[in-house]
């Protein structure tokens, strides 16, 4: 009797288990394009996907990179991505070109933008730059390279190069725009000396614009609310392992990129997970990863706006469909409209 | 015992003591020679290989300079003009093993008429056809070191060893060669010709000078980029400086750049697990044709086992002198005429 009633039991619990919602569903594939080549720069991504934290939501994150000179815009439209990862700047001309682009999280709460000169041609204010030669990443990075001459009436010829850490060493530009969780480490790791070199951080210059966020068109965001809030935290809770336990995820970063083809860096990759843990975190800010924080928008549209790089500012709710508050954010997500 | 017998034994103790101590002295001192030896015999052989690989990679600058040079003198650039300088030049260059593995024209805006984005031809060694065109739209190489760089720096280079992703899907380093032509009587930019050689052909060329005893043997770019390692995941991933850094030992890193930039050959003494060996020497030598530097490892296992047994057997010949020493001590000792004996006779 004891055995058929624990098999009844066994029975019926298996029974319930395929009565709920999702049980044998097939999992939503996603489509996330990162605006860079695998690296420690997507980790919040790549640990969520790791740990199972987009699978409990019922879907499953394909990430891919998309090219340098890719259309975001004709990306999203044409279906190939479901959401992209590109910076504020970025995110807020794309919703320019077209309102459906939105904002549904904000990863990176800062700026990492550098401009990096050698100590010898000295070059320490930011007027010094004024008719020198500067190297750029194409795409994104021109667009905030551009910004930043706009905004300091500089007027400096532009590199526009893929290898900007390369053609930096070689000695051809002055200045060099780069990331400084990236390119700039591959300067220390070509032998140049911290104290060979100045670096202007655009964060403390009144351009902090902050990096990272996820967009994706405004339809899809409405099909699922819920779906999309759980997303972003799920990502969020993706980045606190990454910080949290270097170690694996940068076992992690490893697979991904042997997967992918592309080259592991061990010391750039430690070296980015670090600088990124400020970025994201940004104690001092009091701004949450996940939220697009609202004085950073203002200072990002404005300065696009002055610029004449976009046509008009956006509203802050059309353009974010994010949580808005930290305190909001981690508790139960909004109903599906 | 008598004063002679008393006196006898510290005689031999010290001569005992002092036959060891020289024979760890010299076996030292030869340990010491042959490591010098073996030194300055892997310095001259790493110079030796430097030379050889310093001749294929002239050869193959050759090829770009002759035919930036080419272009430059031509009456009128044209497409096909260009196309049939290519061709021409990798048949002769594969006639010559040079391990070309392709070679490019790349041009900037309206140096050909009507050409207001800028072509590029490729034409790859192992393809008999027709050299590829890329439009810079499509390619765009403006973007690429290989182009940019010789055409600020205005002199030929080596580029940074690179992926290639669009044409070869390989690991491969560009020699590129800016060249000019007149427009409207001013000296103008017109664009590169470049040789590519695959970082495989490199390394297989390098192979074939292997030295027995270098234990490896790989090239360290320009920035200090390995481009093979022992340790495959350090390969094109980790440079000469981030090692030193990851291993504490940044004077290592400084002496190394400080070296190369100088022109000079050196050595670096590995006292800790790096690269494959616990202990070794790490020989450099500068390669003067693309700024790059050859690295060869010697691993001391060998050595160490060598000079260890030069030191047992000066030891043991020491020892055994020695033992054979103090037989036959003993046995005059026991011969020599006793205390005891000369009161026997007194009694008697």
């Amino acid at each position: 009797m004891g055995i058929l009633k624990k098999f009844l039991v066994a029975a019926a619990l298996l029974f319930c288990c395929r009565m709920l919602p999702g049980a044998d569903e097939p999992l939503r594939k996603i489509v996330l394009l990162t605006s860079w080549q695998q690296q420690a720069q997507f980790a919040g991504f790549y640990m969520a996907q790791e740990l199972g934290f987009y699978r409990d939501l019922g879907a499953t994150l394909e990430i891919r990179h998309r090219g340098i000179h890719d259309d975001p815009v004709k990306l999203l439209e044409s279906g190939q991505a479901d959401v992209i990862v590109a910076s504020l700047a970025e995110g807020i001309t794309l919703h320019d070109r077209n309102p459906d682009v939105i904002n549904i999280g904000q990863m990176f709460q800062q700026s990492s933008a550098v401009i990096v000169t050698r100590a010898e041609k000295g070059i320490r204010r930011i007027e010094d730059l004024n008719g020198k030669r500067m190297a750029v990443c194409p795409g994104n990075f021109s667009f905030r390279a551009e910004l930043f001459c706009k905004e300091y009436g500089l007027n400096m010829e532009i590199i526009h190069t893929m290898n900007v850490d390369e053609v930096f060493l070689w000695g051809i530009a002055d200045a060099a725009f780069m990331m400084h969780y990236h390119e700039y480490v591959l300067l220390l790791m070509s032998g140049m000396k911290p104290k060979d070199l100045n670096v202007l951080y655009l964060k403390d210059s009144g351009m902090d614009l902050p990096d990272d966020g996820i967009y994706c068109l405004k339809g899809r965001f409405n099909q699922s609310r819920s779906f999309w809030y759980k997303f972003n935290l799920a990502t969020v809770r993706g980045w606190q392992q990454a910080l949290e336990e270097e170690t694996r995820t940068l076992a992690v970063i490893r697979n991904v990129c042997a997967s992918a083809g592309v080259p592991f860096s061990l010391p750039l990759q430690r070296w980015m997970i670090r600088q990124l843990n400020d970025t994201i975190q940004t104690p001092q800010l009091e701004r949450t990863a996940g939220v697009l924080d609202k004085e950073s928008f203002d200072e990002t549209a404005g300065l696009l706006f002055k610029h004449g790089l976009i046509r008009k500012i956006p509203e802050y709710r059309e353009f974010y469909r994010g949580p808005l508050s930290t305190k909001k954010f981690r508790q139960e997500p909004p109903d599906n409209e | 015992m008598n004063k002679r017998r008393i006196f006898i034994f510290p005689a031999m103790l010290v001569i005992g003591v002092a036959v060891a101590g020289g024979a760890a002295f010299f076996s030292i001192q030869a340990s010491n020679e042959l490591y010098a030896y073996q030194d300055q015999k892997n310095l001259e052989n790493s110079v030796r290989i430097s030379i050889y690989l310093n001749q294929r990679l002239q050869m193959v600058e050759d090829v770009a300079e002759a035919n930036g040079r080419a272009l430059e003198n031509m009456p009128v650039l044209t497409r096909e003009a260009i196309t049939e300088r290519l061709e021409q030049s990798l048949r002769h260059a594969a006639g010559r093993e040079l391990g070309i593995y392709a070679m490019a024209v790349a041009l900037e805006p309206d140096i050909l008429p009507g050409d207001s984005e800028g072509t590029m031809f490729f034409a790859r060694s192992s393809k008999r056809d027709e050299p590829a065109i890329y439009k810079n739209g499509e390619y765009h190489y403006f973007n690429f070191p290989w182009y940019c760089v010789p055409k600020y720096l205005k002199q030929t280079i080596w580029s940074e060893p690179y992926f290639d992703s669009g044409a070869g899907e390989m690991l491969m380093t560009t020699c590129s060669m800016p060249f000019y032509r007149l427009v409207d009587g001013q000296k103008q930019f017109a664009g590169v010709a470049t040789a590519d050689i695959t970082l495989t052909q490199l390394q297989r060329f390098l192979n074939t000078r292997q030295e027995h005893n270098f234990k490896y043997m790989f090239m360290v770019s320009k920035f200090g980029r390995l481009l093979s390692s022992p340790d495959i995941s350090k390969a094109m991933t980790e440079t000469i400086y981030s090692i030193a850094y990851d291993r504490n030992k940044v004077k290592m890193g400084e002496q190394f750049r400080r070296d190369i930039e100088a022109g000079v050959s050196g050595v670096i003494r590995i006292e800790y697990p790096v690269l494959g060996v616990r202990k070794g020497n790490l020989y450099y030598v500068p390669l003067a044709a693309n700024e790059w530097s050859l690295v060869m490892i010697h691993d001391l296992k060998t050595h160490q086992q060598y000079t260890r047994n030069i030191t047992f057997l000066s030891i043991f010949v020491g020892l055994g002198f020695f033992g054979v020493l103090m037989t036959v001590t003993i046995l005059v000792s026991r011969r020599l005429p006793g205390k005891n004996t000369k009161k026997k006779v007194r009694v008697t």
